[in-house]
């Protein structure tokens, strides 16, 4: 395992994972909670933000598909994981729903927001992290994009395996 | 000595904090046009406006502008262009148009209006008042001919570019190389630097940003054997000779991040002699963001004291206060250890 990375059973099961601790995390920032939930990921080449032996070229990678169960009283999050070719960090695409007339809102406190213009791709955002001093491995979930649908919110959120591991702890500290 | 950096792309940035780090640099002012991404990043930063519209639109985001470009030449003693490259020309009347400060213009520059072309190792002295540095490819192959001294007689060299910086997703060729028909401009610039030196070059542009990879042929005077041509190249520290049997440029740069440098800057060139019946060969592989930068301090430095300041002090200096050591753990040594190690 790489360092300040987060263990999980299998290889194929990482992106999942990290998709569920994403989808947890951005659930609980949501007022009011949705009542559904999606999530495309793309993950880096190799399942890792790092060099990649076995990364696609000019390919884009289908690894699946799951319903995850991110809390009781939501209903299964689909959730579709791609790999492209890059190494800088993973994306999140996310939907979420909320009922007919709410006014949903996220407590931005809880990620890191882009200065305008500074989201609208990985390039220029990672190198904005570096501009902040946090290197290739921040720990935080940032936002790349929000958007109001007429169903609720849509986000792009990007993030390294330090973010992922930092979840992990948090869910292992609830679970204690 | 006061410096003024303009421009904050990824060469001005990292000239910003280089200054900073030395202790007889002080940053007195960046100069920029627009509230780019480190702009809004560092607000510590000592912003100038480039103009008065530059002044509005940097207010107008939120920016602390500390004064104009006039402003800060009339308290400056060297000034060095991160600008764009091939543009400086442009810029030359507005820097000339207030006090006497000295101009460093960064690499890629073509016009000779904008000084002679500098190394600290190769020619010190020669930008007085004004000067460019060699770029990012050309200034690792500088480093490798300078070592060597007079055992060069010849070179040929082939670059491989990164097709676009690391903040800038547009510029890439998503799967394919693009092969220059013609001589690179590289050959011109090295011999200027080496007027006795027979240089070919060739370039090529490649879908990666992990850094400039350069294969590089040197016919030498008479042949070394290779630890007589490690010893030649542990003349400067900022040659780091790779630890692995092999070059993973991505592998490189991922070993970079734990080191703790500011954007993973890889100040040094990494080099892999093998050699030939009349030479050697090697590849070079370099970060291309950060390699010029202890060279632009150097020159700052050589052109603020002039021949009263020793090069090989001014480069120790900058080598101090950039953390330089000729070692990068995980990745290469200096030529010396390698001798050892051999």
């Amino acid at each position: 395992m790489m360092a300040g990375t987060a263990a999980v059973a299998t290889e194929a099961d990482l992106p999942f994972d990290f998709a569920g601790l994403v989808l947890g995390r951005l659930r609980a920032i949501c007022t009011p909670a949705p009542v559904r939930m999606r999530c495309t990921v793309i993950a880096p080449a190799a399942g890792r933000c790092g060099p990649a032996g076995n990364g696609p070229i000019d390919a884009i990678r289908d690894l699946g598909h799951r319903l995850l169960n991110v809390q009781q009283t939501l209903e299964p999050v689909p959730v579709r994981v791609l790999a492209a070719q890059q190494t800088r960090c993973w994306l999140f695409s996310v939907g979420m729903d909320h009922p007919e007339g709410a006014e949903p809102s996220i407590d931005s406190a809880a990620l890191l927001v882009l200065p305008p213009g500074v989201g609208s791709d990985t390039a220029r955002a990672t190198q904005y992290l570096y501009d902040l001093g946090q290197g290739s491995q921040w720990s935080d979930l940032v936002l790349c994009g929000y958007d109001r649908t007429a169903c609720g919110i849509e986000l792009l959120v990007a993030a390294t395996d330090a973010g992922h591991a930092e979840l992990a702890r948090a869910r292992e500290a609830c679970d204690r | 000595m006061r410096t003024v950096v303009v421009g904050l792309g990824v060469i001005g940035k990292r000239m910003a904090a280089a200054v900073s780090a030395q202790p007889d640099m002080t940053l007195t002012g960046v100069v920029v046009r627009t509230p780019g991404p480190t702009v809004l990043a560092q607000p510590h930063l000592p912003v100038y406006a480039w103009s008065d519209e530059s002044a509005r639109v940097l207010g107008q985001a939120g920016v602390s502008v500390k004064g104009h470009l006039a402003d800060l030449l009339d308290e400056a003693d060297v000034l060095i262009d991160c600008g764009p490259a091939r543009t400086g020309i442009t810029r030359l009347d507005a820097y000339r148009a207030h006090g006497d400060v000295k101009l460093l213009f960064c690499g890629g520059e073509r016009d000779a209006r904008l000084g002679p072309l500098a190394h600290s190792a190769v020619n010190p002295y020669a930008a007085r008042t004004s000067g460019r540095l060699p770029s990012c490819n050309t200034t690792s192959v500088v480093r490798v001919l300078a070592a060597l001294g007079s055992e060069a007689v010849a070179a040929k060299a082939i670059f491989l570019r990164c097709a676009t910086d690391t903040d800038k997703a547009g510029k890439g060729i998503t799967n394919g190389a693009v092969l220059s028909c013609h001589p690179s401009h590289h050959a011109d610039d090295l011999r200027a630097l080496f007027p006795a030196l027979a240089v070919e070059t060739l370039a090529a542009t490649l879908p990666m940003v992990s850094g400039h990879v350069v294969q590089l042929d040197v016919e030498l005077r008479s042949p070394l054997s290779p630890d007589q041509l490690l010893k030649l190249l542990a003349a400067d520290r900022r040659l780091v000779v790779s630890a692995a049997p092999t070059i993973s440029t991505a592998e490189v740069r991922s070993a970079m991040t734990g080191l703790g440098r500011a954007w993973d800057n890889r100040y040094e060139a990494l080099v892999c002699p093998i050699p030939t019946d009349r030479g050697f060969s090697c590849w070079l592989a370099l970060d291309n963001e950060a390699v010029t930068i202890p060279e632009a301090v150097d020159m700052l430095r050589l052109m603020a004291a002039g021949p009263a300041l020793d090069a090989s002090t001014a480069r120790l200096l900058t080598d101090e206060a950039l953390g330089i050591t000729g070692f990068l753990p995980g990745i290469g040594v200096p030529a010396a250890e390698a001798v050892t190690a051999r």
